[in-house]
């Protein structure tokens, strides 16, 4: 379990940052 | 010596400790998230060469700065008071204890504080590039300053890879990784980080909102929202799954810190979960009284989220206390029993070596190290003393878990109407916005209380007390430094707020 939350966790902040680029853009507020 | 000690001296020490550690917290998360959001803002920046993205870096950036220093300076004060006031504490484990502090300290604070002055003077004086990197270092730097950290305090709730030495009467480590590697060492960075992810959203949304409700900076605050709302979502669904992680390893290593949260008297099986009760306060181990004035409970969800099955057993406060031999539950009161023997043969062993008598000091060890895990239970009085403060542990951690299924439902709002292109138009959600940092830092302060209050009376659970652990000082000189850092504190907080305020009310700058 240990494993899974560290790489969640990398997920999250590799997501975060793919998803903020993906709405600032659809919103044209990039 | 130990007998000798001020008894009210400890409740002080605790106090002062409780204060430090409340007041470092107001400013910590915000660096631990912040940072990460910041990374992305001057990631944004570099990538699109933008004037607007630039200012709105540097804003975020200067605020992140004003906080940073009050953090690291109440920081410092904790670390000094294990040796003011538990100095038995670090003479004790210091061996373990003082190594992630110390890794903390020259490695992970040096990178994030070097780099933090390339970030934050960086501007036109270093390339672009190294500017950025220098951005993203203060984000990995801080964060791994709270792996160390929280290895630590994991050690302190689960005490492995670690032995007790009794010629020396120390705890000494046996196993490095099996310190910094722990489940719940590894389940508390996640889940501290995570929810500190959070509540730097909800701090930029609260200052957001503000310049929504105001008619300014609109454009940057839209931008801020929507970046803050994503991040914040997303830390949601993971403060969600480490906190499971985290109740989980509570139920495995400290299963009456897990029987207070829940005001779990009588074990059973099945338990459920309390979803909104009131607690009562005057109920005391062992006696009739009800422990709830009324509650609802969501059938078998304790015993889902304690054992990760259903129909297994969840030892309550009694069970602990007096012993469940159904279930195969030791008590208190016969750990105490075993913890004496350990304390006299102990005592035995040490007068056996200083006169030379092999053999007595062989037969004292033997029995000392047959009884050594319940050698903390010895320096407890009476089996009771082994219960927590429930209803504090009850009320902490009921606040966390409601404010944190509340969060993620004001993100998908603040996204909804961005999405839809008509946040400048809800002035309820802005106003809704204004007040979310003060009730994220109050759901970050229930998570310490729970974690902290939740394992008295050990400062090491079941290793040692905080009656053993505390310095030898008189009650009046804790006192003392207790009102001094208490105005120190408030001094600063006050400080910190006003130059933030003016700070937010100035805004963007141009260049």
């Amino acid at each position: 379990m240990s494993t899974v939350l560290l790489i969640c966790w990398v997920a999250l902040i590799v997501v975060s940052y793919r998803g903020a680029i993906y709405a600032l853009d659809k919103l044209n507020l990039l | 010596m130990i007998e000798n000690m001020d008894p009210t001296m400890v409740n002080w020490a605790r106090a002062q400790f409780a204060l430090t550690a409340l007041y470092h917290w107001i400013f910590v998360p915000l660096t631990l998230g912040i940072t990460w959001i910041i990374a992305f803002y001057h990631t944004i920046y570099v990538r699109t060469g933008s004037e607007e993205w630039k200012r709105l870096t540097k804003f975020w950036m200067k605020l992140f700065g004003i906080n940073f220093a009050i953090g690291v300076a109440t920081g410092i004060i904790l670390e000094f008071e294990f040796g003011t006031n538990w100095s038995n504490y670090s003479w004790m484990v210091g061996d373990i204890f003082g190594a992630p502090l110390a890794i903390e300290g020259i490695v992970a604070f040096f990178l994030e504080a070097t780099f933090f002055a390339v970030m934050f003077f960086g501007w036109n004086r270093v390339s672009k590039k190294f500017h950025l990197f220098s951005t993203w270092m203060v984000a990995i730097g801080s964060n791994m300053s709270a792996v160390w950290i929280l290895v630590a305090n994991a050690w302190m709730q689960y005490p492995t890879g670690q032995s007790f030495n009794p010629d020396t009467a120390r705890f000494e480590m046996q196993n490095f990784a099996d310190v910094a590697l722990s489940p719940v060492a590894i389940s508390k960075f996640t889940h501290t980080t995570s929810s500190s992810m959070l509540l730097a959203s909800l701090f930029i949304i609260s200052i957001s909102s503000w310049y929504l409700l105001k008619g300014r900076h609109i454009r940057m605050a839209k931008r801020s929202i929507v970046v803050a709302s994503i991040f914040g979502l997303l830390a949601s669904a993971m403060v969600g799954l480490t906190g499971d992680e985290a109740a989980y390893e509570v139920a495995q290593h400290q299963p009456m810190k897990l029987a207070a949260f829940e005001g779990l008297y009588k074990g059973e099986k099945n338990a459920g979960l309390v979803a909104f009760g009131m607690i009562n306060s005057d109920k005391k181990v062992g006696d009739d009284q009800d422990p709830f004035h009324f509650e609802i409970r969501i059938p078998g969800l304790l015993t889902l989220l304690a054992n990760r099955s259903l129909g297994t057993f969840v030892p309550g406060i009694n069970d602990l206390i007096y012993g469940n031999r159904d279930e195969g539950i030791m008590g208190a009161d016969e750990k105490i029993e075993k913890g004496k023997i350990a304390i006299a043969r102990l005592a035995e062993y040490k007068e056996a070596k200083k006169t030379g008598d092999a053999q007595g000091a062989a037969a004292a060890l033997a029995v000392f190290n047959e009884h050594k895990p319940y050698l903390g239970y010895g320096f407890l009085d009476k089996p009771e003393d082994a219960v927590p403060p429930v209803a504090m542990s009850f009320n902490a951690f009921h606040i966390m878990v409601v404010l944190g299924t509340l969060f993620p439902l004001v993100f998908i709002a603040f996204l909804y109407f961005s999405w839809k292109g008509t946040i400048q138009e809800q002035k309820w959600l802005q106003v809704l916005g204004l007040p979310m940092i003060l009730l994220a830092l109050a759901a970050h302060m229930a998570g310490w209380i729970v974690a902290e209050v939740g394992r008295q009376p050990w400062t090491i659970q079941d290793l040692l007390p905080v009656s053993v652990a505390r310095s030898n000082l008189t009650t009046g000189t804790v006192q003392t430094t207790f009102f001094m850092f208490a105005a120190l504190f408030t001094i600063l907080l006050i400080a910190e707020l006003s130059i933030m305020a003016k700070q937010i009310s100035i805004g963007p700058e141009e260049e």
